[in-house]
């Protein structure tokens, strides 16, 4: 039932064309990894995407969670934004990017389309 | 739940990837997520805190255990072990301001449901209320009296209203599920058990008893018996105060049946010059109306929630299917197609679902399809499995289903993803029937 580290993550990214080096992917994957294991969903619906932006402190807080858009199910838009809100502490992101992860989006579908 | 993993190609982080589209304004690190990391809220349920008043400690934990067993039962909770909670619940605070948080998600906990109780002359009052331990919230509470006698009931009312404070819909646990089982020696008898395990006996023919049915107002079971060894006979038992009444009589096969949704009329599957139909029966079983004429066998009547149609099995296709009808019309629409047996349909009491038994390999499984129509979800897949029936809440079923040994009591949400065992022991348990909501 718990998901398994990184499983189910995918994307990644970021939007100004810079090249990462291993520690922006090796704290990326554990945010990744510590909000899915984070992410409780229930609803029966499985059709469903919504996106949420945050940002991450320097200290590592997760704060100014806010929904991009709505799934247009209120049970599955709250369980993304808990999702994050309920990760707190991540730990300081590496310094060299500190900039790129107080601007994170993800995007949250409640299963892979392709199936 | 299966899920396909996506794996995360190496390079796609080092690259960023240029925005595609000038002036919009993208985050600086983008990701996707595919399916939660878990389909079941950790969820803390500590003992009441105690207010004053009689001494009603019993009472109290009565309430807690049926509220946890519910919580459990319902697939949609993980209670955490209340070995692990720091809080005293005789000390901790109840209110936004005064609940430690923290403790409570030091211990992985994401949903608290915690209140307080104070004894009356009776029984007690207990108030509790619902918090995301995440959001620092919470957005519902409750407040139920009650006697002795009946604080298992608000327990289920309790757990009902955290079912509807998550979900939307208030859960199915103050109700009952009538079954027949061989629990006290080789007769089959009704029996009638909540959702907290408790069972009790509903009739004693001493003879062989099918299909239970209860009536809307929750106070009788319609139910068929062999009693006297005259004949399948339709009977009512108050499961008040055990007194049976014998309803329909007529010689030959007279099973399935099943109260209006409105207590005004009874359907049932009829045998007559050799062959089966579906009747209306008026509540006292004297006036009866023949409402399906086919040389195929009809069986297995159930109202849809508004009395309006009837869905039921017949082989007038060359096959056991499920058929729906309009009452008064004397058109059938076949419903199911796919496999060669399905019977057993039961109407969702939302209107939306049909549920079914269809034969799939040799064994029976749980289907459930539109009522309208369309693509069937099969349930089950394990052993063989019978005689679905609906929760009040339409979200769950229950069913009875053979997994090696005797039959047993099986309840599953309308996903299949989640299943459990209402029954255990030696007995030999089937055709469940769930009661409305209790009054």
């Amino acid at each position: 039932m718990g998901g398994a580290a990184g499983g189910g993550g995918g994307g990644g990214g970021g939007g100004d064309g810079e090249v990462r080096g291993i520690e922006f992917v090796r704290y990326y994957e554990q945010m990744m990894s510590r909000i899915r294991e984070n992410w409780v969903y229930v609803g029966e619906d499985q059709n469903l995407a919504v996106t949420v932006r945050f940002s991450i402190q320097g200290d590592g807080r997760v704060v100014n969670v806010r929904r991009s858009d709505s799934s247009g199910n209120p049970l599955f838009d709250q369980s993304v934004e808990s999702a994050v809100r309920g990760v707190r502490d991540l730990g300081p992101p590496p310094a060299q990017y500190a900039r790129d992860f107080s601007d994170v989006e993800v995007t949250f579908r409640a299963k892979d389309l392709a199936q | 739940m299966r899920r396909r993993v996506v794996s995360l190609p190496l390079f796609a982080a080092f690259l960023a990837i240029a925005p595609m589209l000038a002036g919009v304004a993208f985050a600086q690190v983008r990701g996707e997520i595919v399916g939660p990391g878990a389909t079941r809220i950790p969820i803390a349920v500590p003992d009441l805190k105690p207010l004053g008043g009689f001494e009603r400690a019993a009472d109290a934990r009565e309430f807690v255990r049926v509220l946890r067993t519910d919580l459990e039962l319902s697939g949609l909770f993980r209670v955490v072990d209340p070995a692990a909670y720091i809080e005293d619940p005789s000390q901790m605070g109840l209110t936004l301001e005064s609940i430690n948080f923290d403790n409570w998600a030091s211990i992985g906990a994401k949903g608290l449901v915690a209140g307080s109780y104070s004894g009356t002359a009776s029984g007690i009052t207990v108030e509790v209320r619902f918090f995301d331990i995440a959001e620092h919230s919470s957005s519902g509470g409750r407040r139920l009296s009650g006697d002795s006698q009946t604080v298992g009931r608000l327990g289920h009312r309790m757990a009902d209203a955290v079912l509807e404070y998550v979900t939307g819909v208030p859960g199915p646990f103050d109700s009952k599920i009538a079954y027949v089982a061989n629990r006290e020696g080789r007769f089959r008898e009704v029996y009638v058990m909540t959702l907290d395990g408790k069972t009790t006996r509903a009739t004693r023919h001493d003879s062989i008893t099918m299909a239970p049915s209860w009536h809307p107002s929750t106070r009788s079971i319609l139910f068929t018996s062999f009693k006297g060894g005259r004949g399948p006979a339709l009977y009512s038992v108050d499961v008040g105060n055990g007194f049976d009444s014998r309803i329909a009589s007529k010689l030959g096969v007279n099973v399935g049946g099943m109260w209006s949704p409105d207590g005004s009329r009874i359907l049932l599957a009829r045998e007559e010059d050799g062959n089966t139909d579906i009747y209306e029966l008026d509540p006292g079983g004297q006036q009866s109306r023949r409402l399906t004429s086919h040389w195929g066998i009809d069986s297995d009547p159930s109202w849809s929630p508004d009395g309006s149609r009837v869905t039921f099995c017949s082989s007038r296709g060359g096959s056991p299917q499920v058929y729906v009808m309009r009452m008064g019309s004397p058109d059938a629409q076949r419903v199911t197609f796919e496999g060669e047996y399905n019977c057993a349909p039961a109407w969702s009491p939302d209107g939306k679902w049909i549920a079914y038994a269809g034969q799939r390999g040799g064994a029976f499984q749980i289907f459930v399809i539109p009522a309208e129509g369309g693509r069937a979800t099969q349930l089950t897949t394990s052993g063989t499995n019978e005689d679905p029936t609906w929760a009040p809440d339409s979200r769950y079923l229950a069913f009875a289903g053979r997994r090696g040994g005797k039959r047993k009591i099986f309840m599953i949400d309308r996903t299949g993803r989640w299943e459990h065992p209402l029954t255990d022991g030696p007995s030999d348990d089937s055709s469940p029937n769930w009661s409305r909501r209790l009054e």
